[in-house]
């Protein structure tokens, strides 16, 4: 585009009359104000519960208490458990099994 | 009536005060407003909202600068943020069309038209305005206040709150940047 051509563009707003309000603008205007008056305003004491970082902060709660649980869920099981060794006694001690620790006597079986 | 009369009687909730109020000024609120968002119903919403602001803050106006200064801020300001909030919707609306919530296609908006063009400088003056939406926040708000309020660059740095140098340098680029913008748009 010629140098001539941008600079007629750039003056083609020059000298233009201002744009009218649209008819009936203090009308309109009076009505909006009037049902903005009548909203149902939102409580100012629960307002904050809107606002983005609030939700945010809600959902890095949930997430923390999430593991939280989890990993305490994770402890007690394993604090639940009996030794192994205590399982084996269990079981020897419900099917009359002598103590594997103890010496079998040959000479009180002859 | 004087202007310090009728601010008088604005913070007194005078509303034959308040109708004088938007009838003197309602032409140039919605003009700037107009000059800025490029589009006439959002430029009438603006324009409702600057003087619903001014009736709610007038307790707030301490009369140092003029009152038409006042609103053309507000008018400024609230514009631009209209222009902002439309950006991040159409950012959103994309996002959505990327996870295929909303498959309607994108619609074209048609070259604005001030009603205020002459029919001959209708083709010229479309292209100029589709060049300033192009343009950063600050350099169209100078741009607009410049040419579509004939503001001198006095007047426009009391709107802006900066200073006479600073509203010509943001003038000289903006003239750049409208320059690049339309040589692109021919090539």
């Amino acid at each position: 585009m010629s140098n001539e051509n941008i600079n007629k563009i750039l003056q083609s707003l020059d000298d233009m009359p201002r744009a009218e309000a649209p008819a009936f603008f203090y009308t309109r205007l009076k009505a909006k104000m009037l049902a903005q008056q009548t909203e149902v305003q939102p409580q100012k004491s629960v307002f904050w519960l809107r606002k983005p970082a609030f939700a945010f902060a809600a959902f890095a709660f949930l997430i923390v208490a999430n593991v939280f649980v989890f990993v305490l869920n994770n402890n007690k099981e394993e604090s639940n458990l009996p030794p192994a060794n205590d399982n084996i006694q269990a079981i020897a001690a419900d099917y009359n099994m002598p103590d594997a620790s103890s010496y079998y006597d040959v000479a009180l079986e002859k | 009536m004087l202007e310090t009369e009728l601010i008088e009687r604005l913070k007194a909730g005078d509303e034959a005060a308040f109708k004088q109020l938007v009838e003197t000024h309602q032409d140039k609120v919605y003009n700037t407003a107009l000059g800025v968002v490029q589009n006439a119903q959002d430029a009438e919403d603006v324009a409702q909202e600057v003087f619903i602001q001014v009736y709610r803050s007038i307790h707030q106006f301490k009369g140092e600068s003029k009152l038409s200064t006042w609103l053309y801020r507000i008018a400024t300001t609230r514009a631009l943020d209209l222009l902002r909030s439309k950006k991040s919707k159409k950012r959103f609306g994309l996002v959505q069309r990327l996870f295929g919530e909303n498959n309607e296609p994108v619609q074209e908006i048609a070259d604005f038209n001030h009603p205020g063009i002459k029919l001959d400088q209708k083709e010229n003056a479309a292209k100029l305005f589709k060049a300033i939406k192009q343009l950063p926040e600050n350099q169209k708000a100078a741009f607009v206040l410049h040419k579509l309020e004939d503001m001198s660059y006095q007047e426009v740095s009391e709107v802006l709150n900066t200073t006479v140098p600073a509203i010509e340098s943001l003038m000289h680029r903006a003239k750049q940047n409208l320059r690049k913008i339309l040589e692109k748009q021919q090539n």
